[in-house]
């Protein structure tokens, strides 16, 4: 037979992770503390919760992205009902058979259209009537544009080239070489979302400088490269490296031109120049701004975008905040070094906010951060020690303990 | 995850670009939300290949639903509780459901019957699979429930929400989750040591 305090306990201690009030925290300790069974389900459940939170249980980072592309693909085919696998295979092989067919065709009716003049100008509207519906026009099998199928787009225009998709703004002018897998980029932009195939390359070329992919999305403009997600090259059009980029930074050709050869007295204009690519610290900036800033930051980093989360936490971080706000500013930027996979960078950050704010939730909340982070296992020892005496009625004090005895 | 972020709403242009099914709207939402979808069922079902699929299934359901999409509740949320149905469909098929069928738990309680010696053998994954094999014993609304809850720390109010069940459901429903748990957890050296660890002490 459960006692009632015993119930009561029982729903605390699967509430922790949902965050106890301070009385119900204190009362539940107490209560833990002379009950055996009690101490067992919150042991229990406080490492099933640090199993399944230590464990990497998401897939890859890619995973996410195929799911989103199979499943829209599916949509625009109509077949919503997503990948059964084994049920199913028949028929799909059956569809895939199918649709081949029909590239083929569309490719054949395509190649003679693009041999009757030397540069074929396929504007979006002569190739996809509505684009929004039906965005993609299938280019698939990229040997047979190899004679250098040229693009002019009045619109966006979305086509399939080799293993990768790409969207081209309206008034884009671009080539594209099947046999290389080259985009060339006369002029516009070129959004390329390219599936990660080892032995595979994809490039995109302006008249400046090449980008080589493996797998990733980035944004081509003749003068800047952006990227969404993984990593790109860009080297000059001799092959000499100029810029390795990772997921959330920008290469801006105007930018790093200032920079390499500055001109003393047009210094200013050329810090301008980096400054589009860097950080424009505004000199004041009200509570509300920082505030706004700060939900940018937040935004920014929730869905990746990297550079621009780290642009809204130097600015709110500029107009030196205080109190809260600077501590979750502080906090903010932990996080986005965490995201970048810069962990003792994100650790070291962890402990300025626990140092600083000690006093304040965020405080706590980093202290047990830094020390999850914290890859030296004498120090991540060393900073949970350091939490439960500081807060020996912590929100983490459980998971905590847990840690310390592994 | 000590630090939870909170979302700004999408823009209602964007929505309604979903309602009409505009590739780049719809694209640009799943983008945003499909990390958070993911990451929420792999701690559902656990580290299967499956989340994918899981994930894919998700998302065209969330497509094809898009039209009737009243914005009651937040995108996120909205997709959420349709990534939950998914699991759940998911978890009640049977070969999700193996009671009392633990092979690989047996084969490292036969090398050790000391769970402290045979927890230091399995990396954070394999710790993990392990411990999903305890809840897949577990019924699939009282896993969800409980997963939802004491792990993914969302309050009561919220798992009721997501699951489409009233608060007293869902607190019963976590509230046997745990019963059968420790329940398991004395009969397996392993779960038990979770226990120990913590108990010798007393």
């Amino acid at each position: 037979m459960i006692s009632p305090s015993c119930l009561r306990a029982g729903s605390l201690i699967a509430a922790r992770a949902a965050g106890l009030s301070r009385a119900n925290g204190l009362w539940l300790e107490e209560h833990v503390h002379a009950c055996t069974t009690c101490t067992r389900e919150a042991e229990l459940l406080s490492g099933v919760r640090a199993i399944l939170l230590d464990a990497e249980l998401a897939p890859t980072s890619g995973a996410s992205n195929r799911a989103i592309h199979k499943a829209l693909h599916a949509h625009r085919r109509g077949t919503a009902s997503p990948t059964s696998r084994a049920p199913v295979r028949p028929i799909v092989l059956g569809l895939s058979f199918a649709t081949a067919l029909a590239l083929i065709a569309i490719t054949a009716v395509m190649q003679r259209e693009y041999a009757a003049s030397d540069a074929v100008h396929a504007t979006a509207t002569a190739t996809v009537p509505r684009v929004e519906r039906r965005p993609a026009v299938v280019m698939s099998d990229a040997d047979r544009l190899q004679a250098g199928a040229r693009v002019r787009t009045t619109e966006r225009l979305q086509v399939l080239l080799a293993h990768a998709s790409v969207e081209l703004a309206p008034d884009s002018d671009a080539q594209w070489n099947g046999a290389a897998r080259e985009l060339s980029l006369r002029s516009g932009v070129v959004i390329a979302e390219v599936d990660p195939e080892p032995h595979r390359s994809f490039a995109v070329i302006t008249n400046d400088f090449r980008v080589e992919v493996l797998g990733t999305r980035f944004e081509v403009t003749p003068s800047s490269v952006s990227v969404s997600r993984g990593r790109v090259r860009i080297a000059a059009l001799d092959g000499t490296e100029r810029a390795v980029l990772n997921a959330g930074e920008r290469y801006d050709l105007e930018a790093e031109t200032a920079v390499l050869a500055p001109k003393p007295q047009k210094r200013s204009e050329a810090r301008k120049a980096v400054g589009k690519a860097t950080t424009a610290p505004s000199p004041a900036i009200s509570a509300p701004d920082v505030a706004a800033l700060l939900t940018e930051a937040r935004d920014a980093l929730a869905t990746d975008r990297f550079e621009q989360a780290r642009r809204a936490i130097d600015r709110a971080l500029a107009a030196q905040p205080a109190g809260a706000t600077r501590a979750e500013a502080l906090t903010l930027r932990a996080e986005l070094l965490s995201a970048q996979g810069n962990r003792a960078g994100a650790v070291a950050a962890y402990i300025e906010v626990a140092t600083r704010f000690q006093s304040m939730p965020a405080g706590e909340n980093a202290l047990f951060a830094a020390a999850r982070m914290n890859d030296d296992a004498a120090a991540a020892k060393k900073l949970l020690a350091q939490y439960l005496e500081r807060y020996p009625h912590g929100r983490f004090v459980v998971e905590a303990k847990y840690r310390l005895k592994r | 995850m000590p630090i939870e972020r909170t979302r700004r709403e999408d823009p209602p242009d964007l929505i309604e670009g979903c309602r009409r099914g505009d590739r780049a709207a719809l694209e640009q939402v799943l983008t945003a939300h499909a990390p958070y979808l993911e990451r929420l069922l792999g701690r559902v079902v656990g580290p299967r290949a499956e989340v994918e699929d899981l994930l894919q299934m998700t998302l065209s359901a969330a497509i094809t639903a898009f039209p009737q999409f009243r914005g009651e509740a937040q995108v996120r949320t909205w997709l959420a509780r349709i990534a939950i149905r998914t699991a759940h469909d998911q978890l009640r098929r049977a070969e999700y459901r193996k009671r009392g069928e633990l092979p690989s738990m047996e084969a490292v309680a036969d090398d050790s019957n000391d769970g402290r010696r045979a927890e230091a053998h399995l990396d954070a994954k394999q710790r993990a699979l392990r411990l999903h094999e305890h809840l897949n014993a577990i019924g699939a609304r009282k896993r969800i429930a409980f997963i939802l809850h004491v792990v993914e720390g969302h309050p009561i109010e919220d798992v009721a929400a997501l699951m489409g069940a009233s608060k007293t459901a869902t607190k019963s429903r976590i509230f046997w989750a745990r019963r059968e748990l420790m329940r398991r957890a004395a009969r397996d050296p392993w779960l038990k040591s979770l226990v120990a660890a913590e108990g010798v002490e007393r």
